[in-house]
């Protein structure tokens, strides 16, 4: 990782600076990846089903996997990563599964570079991850109508693609004779296809609980390397030294790297391989990622990179984000 | 629609600020202030100790989709985002500031993500070219097109609700809002500074490309007048009615909040990027800001000159000879 800065704002031939520290900010650039292959998605009832459900998971998963590999073309760096669910159903410990996971993805000839938990996509040793995301959101304005007034991103904890139905806008202020109105996508090919996303719900001790598609935001934000928190890279990759995982999920870091050989976990672009259950989920993070304003300073620094390197990354979020989605038992979509 | 990215040398902007007294009793020290302006987590606030202090929120974005009227008359529509920020100059003044680039959109309204690649830049579509639509925007009354004032307004609010704050001001002064139009273009200098009622002032800018100036260094130079007009509105006010009661009546209280926490935050030109200290230069011809306030400044000082000598003779008096 190497300092960064913005472009100083320095006059021609400034014979005389002046300069405050606190006045000039730095944001912290990051090496990329071309590509990032994500190998899946752990959770609780995967685990349970044993062994065998996750070595039919990676024999489904290698086909696609390989497949990405050979469209990013030759020489190209591409590491691969795998998530564990730690966060909605915590279960069994890194010490149990991470050999487990690794020896599974190993008999299908797959390897895991980077292993993450999900929990750190929400908060990871006090810090906050997932509300760096929140701040960036910005609403969609509805056409012809928002001159500047409206407040900015959802303090609701809802994000829509568009134009809530009027029931469900304000249904105490309606009256029987009003007419229901449909809600509407912004920007449809003549029909909507609306989505509605919930970004958390309030736990009973009034904890705020990040829902699955929003931490699948961040983690997409996270592997595209375009997070940061006050100009600090947001939960680089650990290596982990001693010879057995831990017994509890806190102890692991956040993000840890398995393979010491392995290209940078951030990529200009990721590819996911997924069961189909997940694409619901991945319909919401794209709609989230569609109304995130990501750090620009960020951006320009993925630009200028992968410009060098005569690439053209695209400049919408969700363009650089693909996928593959598949159903249990298709080894690879086949019957 | 033509105009601004037209031969990418262009900029046009508008926004607003909207300037006003903190609302605590005394003024805020720089960590609390520092902490008030924390608004968007994962971003910074912006400090400077030097000459005067100053905060700077991180921006928030804003989306707007509306009509916009230009000075020829034709329709045109305004779809992007306004960057809004809030600054804080001596612990003591608060400002709300919403700033909008102008550029030159295509027939439609793109998927919003297009939007959000460029932060703080509305598209147009319709006719007129941007520089047509800044003029425009400065005398509009229209409620329904572009309004970066309410959003400044909104930043100024959120601050107002802050906790830290023991909103116990010592006293009221007016709000000033200042609507800015700036063009940057081949023609040379040219400006207008309006005093349209008694809060709302306009300044409409066309500078020379050659001056380099950025959206970021146009918004601080207007924040740096916006401070600057309104210290001319609050402090000669509170002079004028310490100086003008009778001997012995005065209320003194204002005067002295006055002369303690406001008097020190003259210091024009200091958020001025190097090529564009020809505003300030016309601003001190006229009206001639710089003027004014010391003129106000010889007043405070003279008419307190003055009292001591009144309260010195009042006390010789009341001695009983010997």
């Amino acid at each position: 990782m190497t300092a960064h800065g913005e472009d100083a704002a320095v006059g021609p031939a400034a014979d005389w600076v002046y300069r405050e520290s606190s006045a000039d900010l730095r944001t912290r650039a990051v090496p990329y990846s071309h590509l990032s292959v994500e190998l899946g998605h752990l959770y609780m009832e995967d685990f349970t089903a044993g062994p065998d459900r996750l070595r039919a998971h990676f024999a489904q998963v290698a086909p696609w996997a390989a497949t990405a590999r050979s469209l990013a073309g030759p020489r190209r760096r591409i590491s691969t990563c795998f998530l564990v669910d730690d966060y909605f159903t915590p279960f069994s410990s890194p010490a149990e599964v991470i050999p487990m996971v690794v020896r599974a993805a190993a008999k299908a000839g797959l390897r895991i570079d980077y292993l993450a938990r999900e929990s750190a996509c929400a908060e990871a040793n006090g810090a906050r991850v997932a509300p760096l995301l929140l701040a960036r959101l910005v609403e969609e304005p509805p056409v012809g109508t928002a001159s500047g007034t409206r407040p900015p991103a959802a303090e609701s904890g809802w994000l829509c693609n568009g134009v809530r139905s009027r029931s469900d806008v304000a249904p105490q202020a309606m009256s029987t004779a009003t007419a229901w109105e449909p809600p509407l996508e912004l920007g449809a090919r003549r029909h909507s296809v609306f989505v509605d996303a919930q970004l958390w719900s309030t736990e009973r001790d009034g904890r705020r609980l990040w829902s699955c598609p929003f931490l699948a935001a961040v983690w997409q934000m996270l592997r595209l390397g375009l997070l940061r928190d006050r100009g600090e890279v947001v939960l680089p990759p650990e290596s982990w030294e001693e010879d057995a995982f831990p017994d509890r999920w806190d102890l692991l870091p956040p993000v840890v790297r398995l393979n010491p050989q392995a290209t940078p976990f951030w990529a200009y672009r990721t590819f996911s391989v997924l069961d189909t259950r997940f694409l619901p989920v991945e319909h919401a993070v794209r709609v989230i990622l569609d109304h995130t304003a990501a750090d620009p300073v960020a951006l320009r620094q993925v630009a200028e990179r992968s410009e060098k390197e005569g690439l053209a990354v695209p400049s919408r979020l969700t363009e650089r984000i693909l996928y593959a989605f598949t159903a249990t038992g298709t080894e690879g979509g086949g019957p | 629609m033509t105009g601004a990215s037209d031969d990418g040398a262009t900029l046009v902007m508008v926004g607003e600020v909207r300037t006003g007294l903190l609302m605590n009793r005394l003024p805020l020290e720089a960590d609390a202030v520092a902490e008030l302006l924390d608004l968007v987590p994962g971003e910074r606030v912006r400090t400077r100790e030097r000459p005067v202090p100053r905060a700077v929120s991180p921006d928030t974005l804003y989306g707007v989709d509306c009509p916009l009227v230009t000075r020829s008359g034709g329709r045109v529509r305004a779809i992007g985002t306004l960057a809004a920020r809030a600054c804080v100059v001596g612990g003591r003044v608060v400002q709300g500031s919403t700033r909008g680039v102008l550029i030159a959109g295509g027939d439609r309204r793109l998927p919003w993500s297009h939007y959000l690649e460029c932060p703080g830049v509305v598209e147009l579509t319709g006719r007129g070219t941007a520089a047509d639509v800044a003029t425009r925007f400065l005398s509009s009354r229209d409620p329904e097109s572009l309004d970066p004032g309410a959003v400044s307004e909104a930043q100024v609010a959120r601050l107002r609700a802050a906790r830290l704050l023991d909103h116990r001001p010592p006293f009221h002064p007016r709000r000033t809002r200042l609507r800015w139009s700036a063009v940057v273009d081949r023609e040379g200098f040219r400006g207008a500074f309006t005093l349209a009622d008694r809060e709302l002032r306009t300044l409409r800018l066309t500078i020379a490309r050659t001056a380099q100036a950025t959206p970021e260094q146009l918004a601080a130079l207007c924040e740096d007048v916006a401070l600057h007009d309104w210290l001319l509105t609050t402090v000669p006010a509170v002079v004028d009615s310490a100086c003008g009661t009778r001997r012995g009546d005065a209320d003194h209280g204002e005067l002295r909040v006055v002369i303690d926490q406001l008097l020190h935050l003259w210091m024009p030109g200091t958020d001025t990027p190097p090529g564009l200290g020809e505003i300030w230069d016309r601003l001190e011809a006229r009206p001639g800001l710089t003027r004014q306030w010391s003129a106000c400044v010889r007043r405070v000082r003279d008419h307190l000159a003055l009292r001591t000598l009144e309260l010195l003779q009042d006390h010789r008096a009341a001695r009983p000879p010997g």
